[in-house]
This record gives C-alpha cells, structure tokens and sequence, in this order.
C-alpha cells in the first residue's frame, strides 16, 4: 500500500516541478516588437513604412476610425487666393467651411491631417527609440537615422504650419503621458525641427551618392532646404528663435554649391511623368501605379483623379467624347482662380503650365472647362494632370508624384534673403536664373490635338520681350520675388504659408471674397495675433475636439 | 448547368464508407458478447410501487455478479433464470434499488419505494460526483431523454429551452450551424461563450450527438464554477456519454428520416405589384416615364407590361428554398460484466439545407470501456473518429427578398439573367448554384485514458489524459461568370486551406471521502495541465480549366500562378496555449443538514505575460436540508426543502488571445523608390503586459424544494454576477499615434432569476409530467473607461449606420436609433413641424419632406435631425426566456411536446427594406410606412425607429407522437424494446416580427456590440420526421 501511495505522489510531483518554462511560450510566426530591429531588411522597411505615412492624404484608418482626406493642396493652395475648393456645389460641401473659415473642432478637414501626422510620427519615433540598439550595419543605420530625423521634421514642420505648437514627442507616447501632455510653443517645435534636419544632414548621404534603387529617399540636400524653409517661415511667423536671413542664405548656399541640382530645362516637363525626379527636384513624395481602389495603405494616390477635368467626365454634352479620347477621369477640385491666372506676365509659357481653362489643348485631347464644374473659376490643376498615356489601372491608384521641394524654390528663397541682406545683385542673379529658364518652355505636354508631345513655341506666337530680366531694387525688388514665388511655384500648395509668412494674407482673403467681409473676419479670430515673438499674425486650424475635451489640449483660437 | 462536381462521386464513396463502418460494428458485436446463460431455474414475480402498488413495468433485474438480466413487461412481470444462492437487484428510477436473495424461491414478488426526489440521484460536478441532495451550487441537470426528444443532431440546439438561465440562439437555420450560447446573459463585451467538458476534458461538442449523451449538467453559478477556474465564467457545461451497463450485451438501432422546409415564406410583391410600386416611385417625384436620365423605354415597357398583370415574374423565395431531406442514423452496442464494460456507436447524419448546397454529412465512431482489473485498481478508455463535411450556408435569404420579381433567372441564351431594372442584390440562385464548388472536409479524432487507483479505503486517485486532433481540408474553385460588370469574375481559380488542431490534457486528483456518524467528509486535490496549437495556410492559384477534376492548387496551367494567399480572415501565424491548474474542493455535511463546499484553484496559463500568468478563483458555498430538521420531519405536504446560498470568483481568460499581449508588427505598408513599390513594416497595434483575464464574481441564493410526495419539484436562483476587469481598449489620444491597448479597464452586472417547476405523475394509466423554466436578467455596463467612453457598434449595413450603443449606467449594446412619429399626412404637417431659431424665424425641421415621409423627433430640439437625435430605443435583450415541456403516456402511446420562446426583446430589422406593398399613398393614410419616392430627399431610410421590430416569439419546438411496441409484439419480433414515432420541429411559431427569423444572433458574425440585428438569417425549418428505434 505504501509503494502504490509513494508512486502516486511522485507522479504528482514530477509534474508539479516543470511549471513555469511550460507556461512561457513565444510567439510563432508573427512579427512583433520582441523579434523586430534584427536585420538591415527590416530596418530598412521598417522605415520605408514611416515614407508611406507621409503619402496619407487619403485619410488612414486609426483603430476603427477612417478619416477624410486630406491633401496639402487644401490648406497650401485653397486657402490662399490662387485657388478654390472647385468641384460641383454638391461634392464640396464639407470642404466649404475650411476655405471659408468656418471650419468646426470636430470637422475632419483638420482632423485627419492630426490623426494621420501623428501615426507618422509614432512609427517615427519607434524608430528612433529602436535603431540605436539594433543589429543592423553601421553605415546603414546611421542613414535610416538620418531618414527618420529627416521625416520627423518633415512632419512636424507641416502640423507646426497647420495648426500652430502641437505636443510634442521624441519617444513613442506612453499611456501615462496621455493626460498630462501639453502643446509646445511654436518656437519650441520649431527648435525641435531645426534639430531633427540638422541630425539628418549630419547623417544623410547626397541624392547622387544613394544607389539608383533607392532615388526618393530623403538626401542631405532635402534635409538642408527643408531646415532653409523652416527658418525661413519662423522669420516671417513666429521668430522667438531669433533667426536672421543669413541662415537660410548660407543653407541655400550650400545647396547651389553641392551642385546636386540644376534647374531642369523644360519648365512645361516638371510636373509631367517625365519630369519626376528630374535634376531639380529635391524632396518628392513617391507614388507607383500599384492597381488599388480606395483604402489608405497603398502605393498610389487619389489625388491626381481629385484635381482631374470634372467638366469632361461629368457634364452630359462631354463625357461621351472625352471617355472615347481617353481623357482621364477627374473630379475637379483645387481650381485656380481668375485672378491668379490673370496675373501671369503676358505669354508666360508657366501659365498654361499650371491652369489650363475651356478650348486648350492637353495631353492630345481638347478641353472644356464649364465653371459650373469648377467652383466657378473657368481653370483646373495642370500641374495635377494625369498624362492619358499614364492613366493608371485603377483612378484611385495614380503614380504620380507630389513635387514638394523644387531647386527654383531654393534659387528664390536666396533672392528673397539676399535682397534682405541687401545683396541685391545677388537677388536679382537668382530670380532671372528662374526666369530664364521659363523662357525656354516648350508648350504643354500634347498642344496639339491628337499628338501627345512637347512642341516648342514658334517664335511670333511669344510676345517679343518675354519675361525680361529682373532689374528693379529695394522694396520693388522684394515685391518682384514674391511675385515670382506667385507663378512659378504655383499651385503648389507653397502659397498660403507665403501669403501668412509675408503679412499679406488678410489681405488676399479680402480680394478672394469680395462680397463676403466674414471670411476675413473669421480668419482673424482664427490667428495667433502679432506680439511676443510673433511677427505677422498666423492663422491656424482646430485641434481635434476629443483631444481638448478628453486630454485637455489648448484649442486654438476661436474654435 | 455544369455536372455536380464534387459530391456525386464522393456520395458513391460516403456510402461505401458507412456500409463498412457497420459492418465492423456488426462483427465486433459478434466477438465480443456470444455467451453463454446457465442451466439455472427460471424465477418470477411481480413488482409493484409500495407506494400504492401498482405495477412497476420496466424494472431492471439483474442477477447479482452477472450480466444476466431483464426488465419487467408492462404488468409488473419478469422471469429471469438464477440460481438457488443468487440474488437479484431490482432498479428502477426513482425508487429505491433493492437486493433479494432467491434462497430456493421460485416466485419472488417485490415492492419497490418511492425514492426522494434525487436524494440518492448523484450528480456530476467537475472532477467527480456528489449527491444532489449535498449540492450547495446551482447545478442543472438535463437527461438523455429530453436530450433526444428533438430530431435535432446538435447538442446544443436539443439543450435549448430546457434549462432555466441557459439561453440558447441558433445562428442560422442552416445545416451544422453554430449555436450561442449564453448563461445567465452575458458575461463580458467581448466573449461568453461557456466550457464544454465532456467526460472530464474540455473539449468542442461538434463530434457528439445527443442520442450519445447521458447527461449534461450545467454549472451556473461561481461556487460551481470555480473549480474550473480561468475559463469558467460564463458557465461550465458538463456533458457525460452513454458508458457500458452491467447486463446482456444490447443492440440499439435508432433512426430517423425526415423532411424539412422553411418555415415560413414572407408575403412578398409579386411582379405586377412590384412593377407598379416601381413606377410610382418616379411617378409620385414627378418625372413622367420612360425618362433619357431616369428609365429608358425599353425598361419602361418592361414595367408596364408587368404591371399590367401579364407576367407571373420570378418568386425568389420559391427558388432558393426546398424541401430537404434529413436522415439520421445510430447503432450502439452496449453491455458488459462486473469487470469489463463497453459501449460502441456508430453514427451517421445526412442532412441537406433548405437551401442548395448547404448540408452536413458526418460519419462519427464513438468507443468506450471500463474495465475493473483490481480491486483497487480500474481503468479505461474513450475513443472518438468523427468525419464530416460541412457545407455551410452561403446565405441568400436577405437577396432574395429584394430581388426584383421580374427579372427571370436565366436570360435567353440560358446564361445568368441581370436583372432589368436592376435593383442591386447579387444574383440569388448563381450564388446557391457557385456554392457546390466546395469541399470542406473535416477530420477529428480524440482518445482518452483514466486510471483508478485505490491505495486504502476512503482514498481515490485519479490520472486521466486526453488527446484530440483535427484536420481540415477546404478546397474551393471559383469559376468564371457574368451577371452584371459588379457581379462577375473573369479568372478562374482555387483556392484551398489546410487546417490543423491538437492538443493534450492531463489530469491527476485524489478523492478523498469518509463517512464518520453523523459527519460526511469529502476533499479533492489535484493538477492540471493543457496544451493546445492549430495552424491553418491557405494557398490560391488561378485559371484551372472548369472541369471538376482540375479543381486543384496544383493543376493551374502555370505553377508560377499559385501564390501563398494573403487572405487576412485568418491568422497567418500558428496558436498555441498552455495552461497548468492546481485545484483544491472540500465538501462537509453534517447529518445530511447542514452543508459547505469550498473550493480553490489556481490557474497558470501562457496568454500572459511574465509576472502575469497566474490567477486564483476560489469560493464557498453553503446549504442547509430544512426538511431534515425535526420541525419539518412531520409536515408531509413538504417531501424536500434546501436552502443554498454561494459566493466565488472566476476568470473568463477566453475573451484574451493567447499574445495578445505583445506588440505586434504589420506589413504591406507600400511606399515607392524609383518607381517600384516597396514593402514597409510597421507597429500597428500596441500591447500590454498587463493583459489579465477578467474576473467575475458571482453570488447565488436558491432553493430545491417539492411537494405531495416529490410529485412537484421547483427550484429558484437569484443571482448577482459582476465581471470586473473586461477587455476593453484603452481610450487613446489621436496625438499617441497607434491603437490602443487593450486593457482590464471595463465592468458590467447581470442580476437575474431562474425558476423551474415540474410536475409528474407516474400513476397509471396516464402518466404524465410537465415541466417549466423561464429566467429573466438585467445587464448593466458598470464602467467602459476611465474617461466616461462609449462605443457604437451593430453596423446595419445599407444604412452605413451603427444600431447600438454601449455605455456605462445602461445594459450592454442597446438599439440608439433617431426616433419617427409617425407619418406626415399632408403639407400642413410638415409646416406645422418647425423650429424658432434664435433670430425667431420658424424653419421647416424638415423642410424636404413631403406628404407620406416619416416625421423623425428632433429630440435636441436644434431644428435638423441627425445622429445627434438618438435615444434608446430598445433592448436586444429579453426580458425573460422560457421553456415548457409536456410528456403524456398511455398504455403503449405517448405524446410529447416542446415550446420555447422569448419575450420583450427587439430587433433591427437590417435587411434592405423589401416590402413596400403597405405604403402611405392619400387612399391609404398609413401611420407606419412612407410613401416611395425615388428621390427620398427625406432620407426615410435612414436608421431610425423604422426599422425597430418586437422580436418576442412562441416556438413549438417539437410535437412527438409515439409508440411502444407491446410485449406481444416484441415477442414476434425478437427485439427487447421497440418504439416508432412521428415528430414535428418548429411546427408552429408565433412571433411579430416581420423578418424571415425571429431567432437572431448578433448580426455581423456574433460581434458582441451586435445582438439583435437581423443582417439577413437563413431561417430555421419546420421538420416532419419518422423515427425508429429498436434494442434487441
């Protein structure tokens, strides 16, 4: 009786003692933050996926949530007077507030942009935190380093131009960290921009010293005009940092002097298939025909088929031909208004380059413009034109992609700050650099009906003095760079913060709305007022509503 | 259409199979039971109730030490051959057994007594048994007998209704469907499902059948539950199978063939209504037809004709239902001796859905035995086999009902018709006829062991170890179709999924039990530990040519076609658990008076983290047997009464994944370089160390009690049950940049009572007994989130709205819907129904309606009507649930019937809107249903009270008319016991609602946030069923 009991509790036993490695189980099969940062492979996608979160504007999906879209061209050019929300009244309704200032705390126009930006910034700072201690290769890991610095700042800037001091983060969020977050100051964003492009210029290679596979990625050069432009935007808004043009000078300097870029010949090409990553571009966000539908993770984007010819896809006298000809489909959004094409110089080829109205021709095919079809100013997007040669399988899914930083934005922004710096020669050497090279454009890509390639102008279809050099000085001088800013860099989602940064905003809403004083009015609710540090008043956008009710964030003003 | 592909040559085969498989049953048979009966002298006598003495018919009488035995015919009468020294036992149910030596007699007549009601009835708890009279937990027990009264193969279908507190849904009408299953309401916001433990292993109940089961008793409340630990607090259901009996080896061949049919088909429009209605909604825009932009002509001359009666149209509910058949069929062999017993069964389900191409086939082997080796030590065995193939619904009953009635099936070339006009839904009958290109096989098997060891008087130990696995094997071909440019594919393809489960549990307890006067002592101590993994890869490859054996991953034209499939519907990485238990259970009595149950487990499990892997659940229970006291002893009327009050803690660890835990990292976040796509990696969703199971904390009074001689019985439970600690994810700033966590931040209560009461009378010549259970709950979210959070859910999908809303202070999930009053009659109303903005002026609240539109409640009172004018609008909860039973017998006959409903919840109604035929028109001022319009600048459709229906209903589950075969009979025959029946499931249903099932599941595949919307239910059936079985 005593054995069968001994043996009875020795089997009890032996089971009771091999518990606890029993119970410690890893995970099979599945990528997770325990067995990630082992190798340059997923390093290296691990920051390609913090690029895709700057190609979001389609709106993400955050937990169960989808949000609108949201493309920079809604606050760089809608919100300024070169464009309108265009479109038909019917598909614009919950865009019509955000160009007129009425925009709601818990509208998505803004909202988005924060959601999206800020799980950008997530993968970012993941990054950050992982990268040091990864096994991954030196050299690359300082490179992938310099990329996330770089995207940091990059996303930073655009929610600093947006919405004014934002809280800030340089580690991923922790739950503690939910409620007891505040928004920095401007300055203070700006101070930690300033210091994330200067980590990624420390660490970034050139655009020509990157293998051909990776043409896209974030270069020294992108890092250098970028923290240019930051500076650049603080002495026109809010200048606590105490920055002088100098800095953006020497900055634009060293990249004229790396000779990584030259402005590329044919203005009429930049914004073409062609034209995509040519020797002037210097940041661009990268998109490919992939064959996908809506839905935010892909590699296309919605917003050429956004700014397309809503007149040839949806008026009853057009589609029918136009579907034929092949013209691609679009819905008409971002319109140039009259007023911004009117004030091209007279035969300025970059007009036709960048507003193409009813009866021109591109890409080979006639086009019509009805106002009714284009918020009522008579022009669509050119610079947004899908090539019909390019179309790709899916609308929603094109390949083209969004110039963000072009090498004539670098020449202007020294002129800008040598006429400052009272360098006028210098200035005007800049600006007529721009011009020149203007003069050269062909015409549109596919003037000529049923032909889809660049024709040169013939010499009496141009008037005789074609944009002749610069040669004024003093407070014309300035206003003759701004005005160069205007056309060439032109619906490029660049002239609001120009507009804002240059004190000239009010202003241009008053001659936008005419008949409407209250956009204006609103617009100055909506502003960080001048004093402090601030030196022009800067409008801004609402914070989302929950992160004021449930965090306690700041709202900005009048919301 | 195309030849049927896989299922012709497989029936060929399935047939094949089952031949065998009895045939191997047969010859088992033989082997094991030939033997041989003494040269004994033949004994007989009557038996008879002491009660009353009257005739017992159906007594077992077994010769003491052999398998010899008989039962007595319906005059009380046996005859059995036993030596002079032998003894024989009497039994019968509910009297109490007794032993009689012959001692040389030839004639024995005996008299049995009334046994208290479940005095001596021992009930399965987890890990062994106790006495129903010591039971302090609320534990109910539900027999073989009403386990088979349906012809229902599910388990879990033929439990419905005939328990208080256990709500069972049935998900779908069609064959195999799953069942939910919920006790005592629901436990947590994410998952409620209950413990299946099947002969002491937790195990699935897809592999049994009722006629398998001998009993089930379901644990209810904690201080019953607690012994099961983290997984058990959403209730335990303990399900015991048929073992070998001591007596003659028996034969017992059941079966049933049955018809079913659906049971019921809404009044829909036919073509002439609906070609009517269609114009009218133009007609009443004021767009004349045929219209460039609205119809054409040819459409328009399509809809007049129709209209003018000349075409009977296409009735889609007629096409996509049938008549189906059902057969089911079971052969058991049962027998043994004091030392070795066994049961064998063999089962075999042919049951094809109402609709084509939905059906169940399952082959299942079923083998156990006992074996006594000494008298300190036994042992034995269970063995499962269980093959099916499982063509679930491809549910087209919601298509069906918006179907234009027009348009024909085919069109004339034969090919899929599109529909003119089309109206939207995808083609009915071309999805049920796509539907046969699947193979879905299955596979399980399960083997267990037990050993008994008895080292001295009073001391049991057990080890017992299980094993289970399954395959699967689904192979699918989708070929290539045109309906309309939405509805068609172009490539072939097939796709196939490999899925495979297994893991082991192993268990080791002692039992210790003494019996001291007037002290009982019982006390369990042991160990356990679980492992479980499953896997499933799914693989595509495209363009097989459409012949039925090219339907294969391997045969695409081009290897390179096939691609592992990033199908997101499964996990893409293997699962694996473990789990090791320790439990402790005391039980104490004192006089049979006075009891106390306590028990205590502890439970390690790998879903957590370090630090976090185990939990402790204990408990205690107490009751007192207040007839017993002196004070009762005499007072006749009562013939029990206990009162038992319970308080424990459980864990409900199923509503955590195993790593849920970790941070996880996600791919195909593309960007481009160079123009090529790039593949990116991201974190996705955050985790939480802290991840632990919820706790719920349950406290249970209730009383057993019966009267007039145990003749009626009744019991009543009130219970509290908190669940603290519910998964919920953690509210998160937009500004933190990922998902949140999920956390142990939310908590909820259900309070509730069950009732039972049951009457029988086993007096001759009508015996009869009835039987009633309703319960009824309340459920109330405590708290979501720190942050006062709430969360939408039960998407209607054409609305492109959520139906529910959860928050804390309310139950869980109830219908948020804009409220409607009704209908506006003409345009003073709608004038009438204005708002005093703050400049004064009256604005129209509804300025685009028109007279036939719904009048919505602005019930903020801001002059427009949005999602901001929700209320609560309805429960999908009941507010009771019921069950009633009815066994009548006389002489050779019996009837018997089932009726199960609920009453007072509601249902959204998600189906598109179908039937229009009762609209507003000015002849007919309904108060109820708008007028059509095309347009709908009203936006009548919009969620809204609209579509809130009263889902009470009254189901005759089952009316059963049988009979015995008499002893006359039987003696012709040659077989032991024989009965034959007709059956009738669901015959009659009674409900208010308008949808094509008022049993509905949380719409949108049982999301928690979802009960009680219809997003389109493939009904239930009406089953006409003949039914043999025979034991020889």
């Amino acid at each position: 009786m005593m054995k069968k009991l001994i043996y009875v509790f020795s089997v009890v036993l032996l089971f009771v003692s091999c518990t606890e490695d029993f119970l410690d189980l890893r995970q099979q099969g599945r990528l997770t933050d325990q067995n990630y940062f082992d190798n340059d492979d997923n390093a290296i996608m691990f920051i390609n996926a913090c690029y895709a979160a700057i190609g979001w504007d389609e709106g993400i999906y955050l937990g169960v949530e989808q949000t609108n879209h949201f493309y920079e061209f809604w606050y760089g050019d809608i919100l300024s007077d070169d464009a309108r929300i265009g479109t038909q009244p019917g598909d614009r309704a919950w865009l019509q507030p955000l160009e007129e200032w009425r925009l709601l705390s818990s509208d998505g126009a803004s909202k988005s942009m924060w959601m999206a930006n800020y799980k950008g910034l997530f993968r970012i700072n993941m990054a950050i935190l992982r990268l040091p201690d990864a096994e991954v290769s030196s050299d690359l890991k300082e490179r992938l380093l310099g990329e996330a610095y770089f995207l940091r700042g990059y996303i930073y800037f655009y929610m600093v131009r947006v919405f004014g001091g934002v809280p800030l983060f340089t580690e991923p969020v922790k739950p503690s960290e939910y409620k007891t977050t505040d928004r920095a100051s401007i300055s203070e964003v700006y101070k930690l921009i300033e210091k994330d492009f200067k980590e990624a210029i420390a660490r970034l290679p050139e655009k020509s010293e990157y293998p051909p596979g990776d043409l896209g990625r974030a270069t020294k050069g992108a890092a250098r005009a970028y923290l240019a432009r930051a500076i650049m935007y603080q002495i026109g808004t809010d200048n606590t940092n105490n920055h002088s043009w100098q800095s953006v000078f020497d900055l634009t300097e060293e990249i004229i002097n790396s000779g990584e870029y030259q402005l590329y010949p044919n203005y009429a090409a930049i914004f073409e298939m062609d034209g995509e990553n040519n020797s002037e571009s210097i940041f661009e966000v990268q998109f490919a025909d992939n064959n996908e539908g809506w839905g935010v993770v892909k590699a296309g984007t919605t917003a050429s088929v956004f700014q397309g010819n809503r007149t040839m896809t949806y008026h009853p006298s057009y589609r029918d031909e136009a579907k034929e000809k092949g013209e691609p489909e679009g819905w008409g959004f971002n319109t140039p208004t009259k007023e911004f094409v009117n004030s091209f110089e007279p035969g300025d080829p970059r007009r036709i380059c960048t507003a193409y109205g009813d009866m021109e021709v591109h890409h080979g095919i006639l086009q019509r413009v009805e106002e009714e079809y284009s918020g009522g100013t008579g022009y669509y997007n050119r610079k947004a034109r899908i090539d019909p040669d390019f179309v790709p399988t899916n609308m929603k899914s094109s390949p083209t992609n969004i110039r963000k930083f072009r090498y004539a934005d670098i020449l202007l922004m020294q002129a800008e700050a040598a006429c400052y710096l009272g360098n006028e020669g210098i200035a005007r050497q800049r600006v007529n650099e721009v011009r020149a090279r203007a003069r050269q454009a062909t015409k549109p890509k596919g003037s000529i009906e049923g032909r889809n390639t660049y024709v040169p102008y013939r010499p009496d279809e141009l008037p005789d003095n074609l944009l002749p050099d610069i040669t004024s000085s003093g407070d014309q001088l300035l206003q003759d760079i701004w005005k160069e800013r205007r056309v060439e860099l032109g619906m490029e989602a660049l002239r609001f913060w120009d507009l804002v940064r240059t004190g000239r905003y009010y202003d241009a809403l008053t001659k936008k709305f005419p008949d409407d004083p209250s956009v204006r009015e609103r617009c100055i609710q909506h502003s960080i007022p001048v004093g402090g540090g601030v030196v022009n008043p800067i409008p801004v956008l609402p914070i989302p509503i929950s992160e004021v009710v449930s965090y306690g964030l700041e709202q900005n003003p009048g919301y | 259409m195309k030849d049927q592909p896989f299922s012709g040559n497989n029936e060929k085969k399935k047939t094949l199979f089952s031949m065998f498989l009895v045939y191997l049953i047969v010859l088992g048979f033989l082997f094991i039971t030939l033997q041989a009966f003494g040269q004994d002298r033949t004994i007989t006598g009557v038996v008879t109730d002491a009660s009353d003495g009257s005739t017992l018919p159906g007594v077992t009488v077994i010769v003491k030490g052999t398998n010899q035995g008989t039962i007595t015919d319906i005059e009380g009468v046996y005859r059995i051959e036993a030596g002079p020294d032998a003894t024989l036992v009497f039994s019968f149910i509910g009297m109490v057994t007794r032993e009689i030596p012959v001692d040389g007699r030839s004639v024995i007549n005996v008299a049995l007594t009334p046994d208290l009601v479940g005095l001596d009835e021992v009930v399965v708890v987890g890990y062994g048994t106790q006495r129903k009279s010591d039971l302090t937990g609320a534990v109910t027990t539900v027999n073989a007998e009403e386990l088979q009264q349906l012809s229902t193969i599910n388990v879990a279908q033929a439990l419905q209704g005939r328990a208080s507190g256990v709500h069972i849904t049935q998900n779908s009408g069609a064959p195999g469907a799953g069942m939910q299953i919920r006790i005592r309401g629901i436990t947590s916001i994410s998952n409620s499902d209950p413990l299946f433990i099947v002969d002491g292993f937790p195990a699935g109940i897809g592999d049994i059948v009722p006629s398998d089961i001998e009993s089930i008793e379901i644990l209810k409340d904690a201080s019953a539950q607690a012994i099961y630990g983290s997984r058990a607090a959403s209730g335990v259901i303990l399900i015991t199978t048929k073992r070998g009996r001591v007596g003659d080896t028996r034969v017992t061949f059941e079966t049933n063939v049955g018809v079913q049919e659906v049971w019921r088909k809404l009044d829909l429009p036919g073509a002439s209504d609906w070609a009517i209605m269609h114009m009218e909604q133009y007609l009443n825009d004021g767009i004349s037809l045929p219209h460039p932009n609205y119809m054409s002509r040819q459409v328009y001359e399509v809809l007049q004709f129709a209209a003018a009666g000349n075409y009977r149209g296409t009735n889609w509910q007629d096409e996509i239902y049938r008549p189906a058949l059902q057969q089911n069929h079971t052969l058991t062999i049962n027998g043994g001796n004091e030392k070795n017993q066994f049961n064998v069964a063999g089962v075999y389900n042919n049951q094809q859905g109402i609709q084509k191409n939905s059906s169940l086939n399952r082959i299942i082997l079923r083998t156990n035995s006992d074996h006594k080796i000494k008298n300190w030590l036994s042992a034995g065995t269970n063995l499962s086999f269980t093959r099916n193939i499982h063509m679930g619904a491809v549910d087209v009953s919601r298509d069906a009902l918006k179907r234009n009635p027009i348009a024909p099936i085919y069109n004339q070339e034969g090919n899929w018709n599109s529909p003119i006009p089309d109206t939207g839904p995808s083609h009915p009958i071309r999805r049920l006829e796509h539907a046969q290109y699947r193979w879905p096989l299955n596979h399980s098997f399960s083997g267990s062991a037990y050993i008994d060891i008895k080292p001295f008087k009073d001391l049991t130990f057990r080890s017992q170890l299980r094993y289970g696995q399954s395959n699967s094997e689904h192979r699918r071909y989708n070929p290539v179709f045109w309906v309309t440019s939405l509805e068609s594919n172009n490539r072939t393809s097939v796709t196939e999924s490999r899925g495979q489960s297994y893991g082991w549990t192993w268990t080791n307890y002692m039992t210790y039990q003494k019996e001291l006067d007037q002290h009982s002592i019982q006390g369990t101590a042991g160990t356990e530990a679980q492992y479980s993994y499953s896997y499933t890869m799914s693989s595509q490859s495209f363009d097989q040519p459409d012949i039925s054996s090219m339907w294969w991953l391997n045969a695409a034209p081009e290897l390179d076609s096939a691609k592992v499939s990033p199908d997101r519907g499964w996990p893409h990485f293997p699962y694996e658990e473990t789990m090791n238990s320790y439990f402790l259970r005391g039980n104490y009595s004192y006089m049979g008076k006075y009891l106390m149950t306590a028990t205590v487990r502890w439970d390690g499990s790998s879903k957590f983290a370090r630090g976090y892997k185990w939990g402790m659940f204990p408990s205690l229970s107490l009751g007192w047997n207040a007839k017993r006291e002196q004070f009762l002893e005499n007072f006749d009327l009562l013939s029990d009464f206990k009162i038992r009050g319970g308080w424990g803690q459980v864990g409900n660890s199923q509503s955590v994944g195993s790593f849920q835990y970790l941070t996880t990292i996600v791919g195909n976040q593309k960007y481009v370089f160079n123009g090529l796509v790039v593949e990116g990696q991201a974190v996705d969703r955050l985790g939480n160390l802290e991840i632990q199971w919820e706790t719920v904390e349950q406290t249970n009074i209730g009383i057993d009690g019966s009267l007039f001689r145990n003749m009626l019985g009744f019991t009543v439970d009130y219970f509290i049950r908190t669940t603290r600690g519910m998964l919920y994810e953690m509210p998160t700033p937009y500004f933190a940049g990922a998902a949140g966590a999920q956390a142990n931040l939310a908590s909820m209560e259900n309070r509730g009572w069950d009732f039972s009461l049951n009457y029988r009378n086993y007096e001759r010549p009508l015996k009869y007994d009835i039987g009633f259970n309703i319960s009824t709950y309340r459920n109330k979210v405590l708290k979501l989130d720190d942050a006062g959070g709430s969360q939408e859910g039960g998407l209607v999908w054409h609305t492109g709205q959520n139906a529910t809303f959860t928050t804390a202070g309310n139950e869980m999930a109830f219908f948020y819907l804009i409220p409607v009053a009704g209908i506006f009659q003409n345009q003073e109303e709608i004038d009438n129904y204005a708002y005093i903005d703050r400049r004064g002026n009256r604005v129209p609240i509804q300025p685009n309606a028109r007279p036939g539109d719904l009048k919505f409640v602005d019930v903020n009172g801001d002059g427009v009507i949005n999602n901001l004018d929700r209320i609560k609008a309805g429960s999908p909860h009941p507010d009771f649930h019921f069950g009633f039973n009815l066994n009548l017998e006389y002489r050779d006959f019996y009837f018997s019937t089932f009726l199960q409903g609920v009453y007072g919840n509601d249902i959204v109604n998600g189906n598109p809107v179908y039937n229009r035929i009762n609209r507003w028109t000015p002849d007919n001022p309904s108060q109820t249903e708008p007028w059509l319009t095309q347009q709908n600048l009203n936006n009548n459709f919009r969620l809204s009270e609209y579509y809130l229906e009263d889902g009470s209903y009254l189901r005759v589950r089952n009316i059963q008319l049988g009979y015995n075969l008499s002893e006359r009979l039987l003696a012709y025959t040659g077989a032991h016991r024989a009965r034959i029946y007709v059956s009738f499931d669901n015959i009659f249903t009674f409900t208010r609602y308008s949808g094509p099932e008022p049993e509905v599941v949380n719409g949108w595949y049982g999301h928690p946030l979802a009960p009680g919307i219809d997003a389109g239910v493939y009904p239930q059936s009406k089953i006409y069923n003949l039914g043999l079985s025979v034991t020889f």
